[in-house]
Formats: structure tokens, C-alpha cells, sequence
């Protein structure tokens, strides 16, 4: 099941809002009391705060973005620093880019 | 020295004061919950902290159902608060803590996740009164579920009253 965020990520770029600041825009809070995530406040000026109901439709799409963000993750963590890198780069390139490839290889995206 | 030299002569400060009797300050209402337990914490949702232990809590103002401090009768005044949690997974995203005063938030602290075992703490000096109660919050913003780690050393919300 996608989060919260994710799901109102997808209906706001549905309806033409490209980012959500979720420190600003959209609060949204979990009282860890087994209710789960609610909307603490909806600041997005000119788009409705959607119903769960609304917010339901996007999980399919939402589940995408959180897989692949899921993705990126695991790829972050196979490239190493950005340090490490530019070390690697300095002595063999092509080196680097092979190693870079099969990790992009090794953890596709949906 | 004796209070009544003092009295009478003030205080002269190249005097040599030596204090032999016994400082007893009284830090009370003081508490420390923790945690054995892992908690999800989801992508940018502030998240209450649960605990499901407590160390001290010498007034009784410790409640594990609903993972507060309650300040009990008697207990008004300002108080030091130490919070604090830790992600085991490397990555670049912000970690925040929050304190909560009543259901509300009254601090922040946060800072970059990039190494595992990074933690997070937050500090703070509140004013509260009888019956305020006060929880910690997480927040990160990694695109993922994160999962703060369970343990007696880093899973804790911990204060005492200064005055």
C-alpha cells in the first residue's frame, strides 16, 4: 500500500501541481494510535485537500514511484560517495561507467 | 564561612569558602522512556515516537499507551528534555525530531541521514505546567519507509524539572 505523501504527490501532479512540500504545503501526521496517516493541514492554495476515497485512485501509480524510489535508494547506496566516485572517475573512467551501469542494471526501475 | 558573618562583614572574594555540608538539589519530576521496539517512520509523515519502557519516572508522569510525559501534581516548571532516534540505512535525506506540547509542536531539530547509524537528537528547555504533556516526533523525507532502530541507547525521550 503506497503512503500518504505518495499518493497525494500523484493527485496533486494530476491536477497540475508539480511539487509538494510536505514541511510547508502538506503536513501530514501519525499519532502511532493503529489510525495511520491523516492530513494535519492542506495549504496547497487553488487545489481542493482530497477525500481518501479520492486519494485511492492514484495507488497504483503511487506504488510505481515509491518502488522506484525504493530503487534509487539501493542504487545510492551501490554508487558510494560522491568522493569515492570522482577518485574512481580520476583514474579510470570507463572503469566507472561500467560499475555505474551494472548497477543501474542490477536494480532496474519499473 | 557562617550566614551571620556574612551578614556582617558581606562578602569579601579573596575569602577561601569551604563548603563541607551536602548539595541536594531536587531535579524532580524526572523520567526516561525507551524503546526496544523498531518503528516505521513513512515518507514525510511527522510520526510519534512510541516507547514501551520506562527506566525512572519518579513522579509518575510516564505513560506508555499513549507515549507521553504528563506533568503530575506539583511538577510546574521548566523542564530539560532530551530526545533522540537513529536509521541504520545510509542515504541523503533530512531527519527531523519534534517535540509536541499538548498536540502541538513547540521544537525542531534536524539534520542530513547520510551515514548508517546516523541519529538524530533534540534538546530543549520548555516551560509546562501541571497537566501539559509532552511527546517526541519524527520526520524524514528519504521517498521510502524508514525504520528507526530499537534500543535502550537510542530510542528515548528523557527530562527532568530545572526550577
Amino acid at each position: 500500500m503506497a503512503s500518504k505523501s505518495n499518493l497525494i504527490r500523484e493527485y496533486a501532479k494530476a491536477n497540475g501541481v508539480a511539487n509538494v512540500d510536505f514541511t510547508t504545503d502538506v503536513l501530514l501526521q501519525d499519532d502511532s494510535n493503529g489510525q495511520g496517516a491523516y492530513i494535519k493541514e492542506w495549504n496547497i492554495e487553488g487545489l481542493a485537500q482530497p477525500t481518501d476515497e479520492q486519494l485511492a485512485t492514484y495507488e497504483t501509480v503511487a506504488n510505481t514511484t515509491e518502488a522506484n524510489a525504493s530503487v534509487d535508494n539501493t542504487r545510492k547506496q551501490a554508487y558510494g560517495s560522491w568522493q569515492d566516485q570522482l577518485d574512481e572517475i580520476y583514474h579510470n573512467i570507463d572503469a566507472w561507467k561500467t560499475r555505474i551501469a551494472q548497477v543501474k542494471a542490477d536494480n532496474p526501475k519499473e | 564561612m557562617a550566614i551571620i558573618k556574612l551578614q556582617a562583614e558581606g562578602i569579601n572574594l579573596a575569602d577561601t569558602f569551604a563548603f563541607t555540608g551536602t548539595f541536594s538539589p531536587n531535579n524532580t519530576p524526572s523520567f526516561r522512556m525507551y524503546s526496544s521496539a523498531n518503528q516505521t517512520i513513512s515518507n514525510s509523515t511527522v510520526t510519534k515516537v512510541g516507547f514501551n519502557t520506562t527506566e525512572w519516572d519518579t513522579n509518575s508522569g510516564v505513560d506508555l499507551t499513549n507515549d507521553r510525559f504528563t506533568v503530575p501534581s506539583g511538577g510546574a516548571g521548566k523542564y530539560y528534555l532530551l530526545g533522540e532516534v537513529l536509521v541504520n540505512t545510509d542515504n541523503d535525506f533530512r531527519l527531523n525530531l519534534y517535540i509536541y506540547k499538548n498536540g502541538s509542536e513547540v521544537r525542531m531539530h534536524g539534520g542530513n541521514h547520510q551515514e548508517a547509524d546516523d541519529g538524530v537528537q533534540i534538546n530543549a528547555i520548555i516551560d509546562l505546567s501541571v497537566g501539559d504533556y509532552v511527546e517526541l516526533y519524527c520526520w524524514q523525507n528519504s521517498g521510502v519507509n524508514k525504520t528507526i532502530i530499537g534500543g535502550t541507547q537510542y530510542k528515548e525521550f528523557q527530562g527532568f524539572r530545572l526550577t
